[in-house]
């Protein structure tokens, strides 16, 4: 998957917790920007589970940006292929 | 305030949260158990289900996930959620515990229960000396609280 198809599916889940669109860009922050709280942020990892079947860690220290939770997507995902090409 | 006495200098850490009851039930109720997964242990998902009232039961599990990650002092930063497990079955419809304690049939909150640790969860316990939890909930309305102390 690359990073367009992470972000689409990230708005995608966005906008169904009723964000509007127009208000979610690569350098939207999660907690400052779109004021998610801890609830939303949980709806967002089981949406990524459930649509890409990956575990993706939103919690942290810090507020993270739309780009960066597709950064982890990514990593994720790379993750997961790598060790199942291990036999 | 913590009153006096030798067991208030054996707290290591205090959590407390409230969580709205019909979102939790929003999210319970949108996805499969295999995606609640994520969120909550099987024991939580099934016990919760087979609840008299499931609703409320998975909002109190949710609450001390929240509540246990402020105890700790590292919020859920680097724990899973499923690594936190609330069992809200200590007392029994009889109103018994499973040690034989008697309680009344329908007690007064707030309700206590257990916590049990996992994983990355229970290796952040273990570095800030926790030996115990100490839980209990209460609901009105159409929330959950959750308070835990750290012992």
């Amino acid at each position: 998957m690359d990073t367009s198809k992470a972000m689409d599916t990230l708005k995608a889940i966005l906008a169904d917790l009723g964000i509007p669109k127009e208000s979610l860009h690569n350098d939207t922050l999660l907690h400052e920007d779109l004021q998610l709280d801890s609830t939303e942020i949980v709806e967002v990892a089981l949406g990524l589970k459930r649509q890409l079947g990956i575990s993706v860690k939103l919690e942290g220290r810090q507020d993270i940006t739309l780009a960066q939770v597709c950064n982890r997507i990514e990593a994720v995902l790379l993750a997961n292929s790598n060790s199942n090409h291990v036999t | 305030m913590l009153p006096d006495g030798e067991w208030a200098t054996e707290v290591k850490g205090l959590g407390i949260d409230i969580a709205p009851i019909p979102r939790i039930a929003r999210l319970t109720e949108r996805y499969d158990s295999e995606t609640l997964n994520l969120l909550f242990t099987p024991g939580e998902i099934k016990r919760c289900q087979s609840s008299n009232h499931p609703h409320r039961s998975f909002a109190v599990c949710y609450a001390t996930k929240e509540a246990v990650g402020k105890a700790l002092g590292t919020g859920l930063a680097g724990i899973g959620w499923n690594e936190i497990e609330a069992n809200l079955t200590q007392t029994t419809k009889e109103g018994k515990r499973e040690n034989s304690i008697y309680l009344p049939p329908f007690p007064l909150p707030p309700f206590p229960f257990a916590i049990h640790l996992h994983g990355d969860a229970s290796i952040q316990a273990n570095r800030c000396g926790i030996q115990s939890w100490l839980a209990t909930w209460c609901y009105w309305d159409e929330h959950v609280l959750v308070h835990v102390l750290a012992m």
